[in-house]
């Protein structure tokens, strides 16, 4: 009897301390752009991981983005690398090169998996899938367009302008201050009042014109180095020509100093941009209460009617100790519930196959106030995204990176018109494929 | 022999000295000595390093894209920081010198931008420089020329950033000020009895009794601007084609954004050695224009 006293004691001990047993600690690094109130709103949806844990507990290091990178090199070269994270693209790979980032092949069953567009891959290895489908768009205020009587940009890929055709459209819609166009005589380009087109120039952006005429910065496997080729240098001299040429675009300096995209579409100051899907909740939606009426379109082609996707990856640390648990927080983070203000508020494009499945689920996260009318959204975005879409390099190349800065090292002079984009492409040419081929997966 | 005396001051000496000597050795000896070590080595801070002997040096003076660059960003802008900045803080220095209305309230006007964060300045210098609504073109339009994109132009950017240092050297208006009160006065009186004007005691005595001031600052100011990173890290980000490239900038973005860590310091080390070159020639040179007193 007094041995079956014990026997008990000890069963409530074992079951008591189990109820109360240490949770396994993980950390997750996430970034804030400008106020530190976005970290609050991030630590909300940890807040809601903890809560439907029961073994796992994560924290949050929140980091300043502009300080993002070297925060995170510091943390590798000290070996204290956070669990988990949401990596910036260019680096991702670099980091799985060196070995430090989780193998993710196996977290989501097939139902459950990221579309195969969104996987950071090394040597076959998944490391990471993006936490967003983001696509390159062309956006128009609907007003001027319908004022200068110019047809809106095409919303699907199949009638997507040539670039000729986005040329004479942007120089219609360009008016110097007293009221001229390109087409008229007297045009003062020096006082350009409306610009027609704001074709982006960000460094990992504009090559997607490239890749539209048969070029682009190297192949989808990332094996043979392009932007030397005659397709890309065409590109990039098109969009040069934009602003030197054609005058139809701020010039680098002006465009620098341009407000948001919302705010330069509502006064009139660019006719059309072009930008990412994540502009309809980060910007666009900020002046519909102001009047903005706006539409969005696929972008121009050269040769074939292709977009750019990308997205930063949620990734996992080979270093984790406690790894299993890191995945589990990586696959709940990916899963739309958890970020369906982001997706609903136009931000963020979900990232399963499912939310594409068909047109009533797709309207569940795409048909309301903030995102533009779904008939134009489905083939503009959606079908784009799905259809068109290609890889921007960072998704399988180590160390993109350092390739756009020596790429872009001194594309002003390009789009200054200092210099053709021919003589400069074939000036850094050497560099660059030395670049390639040091960093090239072999 | 020393005397217990004699021997409990200097452990107390020592006693007094070991924070500095602590400081000296584990802030800058130690990690220079890793930065030595670090620079023959392909360390990226993601794997273990190799040893590579004097390859990063090899590569830099040969292939490196940047470096060249680099430099002649670095000496641009240091030299004209320096040059400019010792003309400019001479000046308000001489007029702060004489019996203006208000001296006092116009020598703190002149020194609080040396006390204000330079992040903070950076910030509002790109507001006044901004090309739509900045006051810099706002003027530029009121006498009708065009705006200028100062940040932005590959004319521009630079001398814009040097303009913004230069208003910041009031230390500088400080240290001349003070070499200035310091200029004997019977000179001067001298050149008013032998008749000469107000240039002649500029030209003949001021200046030679400056020019130990003169090169103090000269110095001080040559090292601190080739180490400029503030405003390309702030405003410019190394452009506009690499304009403000600025060599501090650079061992910034190849270590810690770009993971080359063994290039980096091999770059910090050579840049090490061009500023003490540098600094050894200014001196030698020195004694060919300098003036102490007495000598």
């Amino acid at each position: 009897m007094k041995k079956m006293k014990y026997v008990l004691a000890l069963a409530f001990v074992l079951i008591a301390a189990s109820a109360f047993a240490a949770k396994i600690e993980i950390t997750y690094m996430a970034w804030y752009n400008t106020t530190e109130s976005e970290a609050a709103d991030i630590q909300k949806t940890l807040d809601k991981f903890n809560a439907s844990q029961d073994n796992i507990h994560v924290t949050m290091i929140a980091v300043s983005r502009a300080d993002y990178e070297t925060k995170l090199n510091t943390m590798a070269a000290a070996k204290q690398l956070p669990d988990t994270c949401i990596m910036a693209e260019p680096m991702t790979i670099r980091y799985a090169a060196a070995g430090l980032l989780a193998d993710m092949s196996g977290v989501y069953k097939p139902d459950e998996a990221p579309l195969k567009s969104l996987a950071f891959t090394y040597k076959g290895k998944v490391v990471g899938y993006s936490c967003a489908d983001e696509v390159l768009l062309v956006y128009y205020n609907k007003k001027i367009f319908d004022d200068a009587k110019v047809a809106y940009p095409p919303a699907s890929a199949d009638k997507a302008w040539t670039w000729k055709e986005f040329v004479a459209a942007a120089k219609k819609l360009t008016k110097d201050q007293n009221g001229k166009t390109p087409n008229d005589a007297g045009f003062d380009a020096n006082n350009i009042v409306s610009y027609g087109v704001d074709f982006n120039r960000l460094s990992w952006m504009w090559p997607v014109l490239a890749v539209s005429n048969g070029g682009g910065v190297m192949s989808p496997d990332g094996q043979k180095l392009l932007i030397g080729t005659p397709e890309s240098i065409e590109a990039l001299q098109a969009i040069a020509d934009l602003y030197t040429k054609d005058h139809v675009a701020p010039s680098v300096g002006d465009k620098s100093n341009m407000p948001s995209l919302d705010v330069s579409l509502l006064t009139g100051k660019v006719a059309m941009a072009t930008s990412g899907q994540w502009e309809i909740g980060v910007s666009l939606k900020n002046s519909l209460k102001d009047g903005l009426v706006y539409g969005v379109g696929v972008l121009p082609k050269m040769k074939k009617a292709v977009t750019y996707n990308t997205g930063g990856p949620f990734v996992a640390f080979g270093s984790s100790k406690n790894l299993a648990a890191a995945k589990q927080f990586v696959k709940w983070m990916s899963d739309e519930s958890n970020g369906w203000d982001l997706i609903t508020g136009g931000i963020w494009m979900p990232v399963s196959a499912k939310y594409y499945a068909n047109e009533k689920i797709m309207r569940t996260w795409a048909d309301n106030d903030v995102h533009p009318p779904f008939a134009q959204y489905k083939t503009a975005v959606i079908d784009y995204a799905m259809h068109n879409a290609v890889q921007v390099p960072w998704y399988y190349f180590p160390s993109y990176d350092k390739l756009d800065t020596l790429i872009n090292s001194g594309i002003n002079d390009v789009w200054n018109g200092n210099v053709t984009a021919k003589d400069y492409i074939s000036g850094i040419l050497p560099q660059v494929q030395k670049l390639f081929d040091e960093n090239r997966p072999k | 022999m020393k005397t217990r005396r004699t021997r409990g001051t200097t452990v107390t000496a020592y006693l007094f000295l070991t924070p500095a000597l602590l400081g000296l050795f584990f802030i800058t000896i130690f990690p220079m000595i890793g930065v030595i070590a670090i620079s023959l080595t392909n360390w990226t801070g993601l794997e273990k390093p190799l040893f590579t002997g004097l390859e990063n040096f090899k590569e830099i003076f040969t292939t490196d894209f940047y470096f060249a660059k680099s430099v002649a960003a670095t000496l641009y802008f240091a030299l004209g920081a320096v040059i400019s900045g010792i003309i400019y803080a001479f000046t308000v220095a001489l007029m702060l010198n004489q019996r203006v209305l208000g001296r006092g309230f116009w020598r703190s006007v002149f020194f609080i931008p040396y006390i204000v964060p330079s992040i903070g300045s950076c910030i509002v210098w790109s507001w006044m420089y901004e090309a739509n609504f900045g006051v810099f073109n706002y003027f530029l339009h009121l006498v009708g020329i065009n705006k200028i994109q100062w940040l932005q132009s590959s004319t521009y950017a630079v001398p814009s950033l040097i303009v913004m240092t230069v208003w910041g050297m009031g230390s500088m208006i400080v240290i001349f000020l003070a070499g200035l009160q310091n200029v004997p006065r019977a000179y001067l009186e001298a050149v008013d009895i032998d008749g000469g004007n107000a240039w002649h005691k500029f030209r003949h005595i001021t200046i030679p009794m400056m020019t130990p001031v003169i090169f103090y600052n000269f110095l001080m100011s040559m090292i601190t601007n080739l180490q400029v990173f503030v405003p390309a890290y702030a405003l410019t980000h190394g452009e506009p084609s690499g304009r403000s490239l600025f060599m501090v900038f650079l061992i910034y973005r190849e270590g810690f954004m770009q993971n080359n860590f063994g290039h980096a310091s091999a770059l910090s080390l050579i840049f090490f050695v061009f500023i003490a070159a540098l600094t050894a020639v200014i001196f030698a040179t020195s004694k060919k224009w300098m003036f102490y007193e007495g000598e």
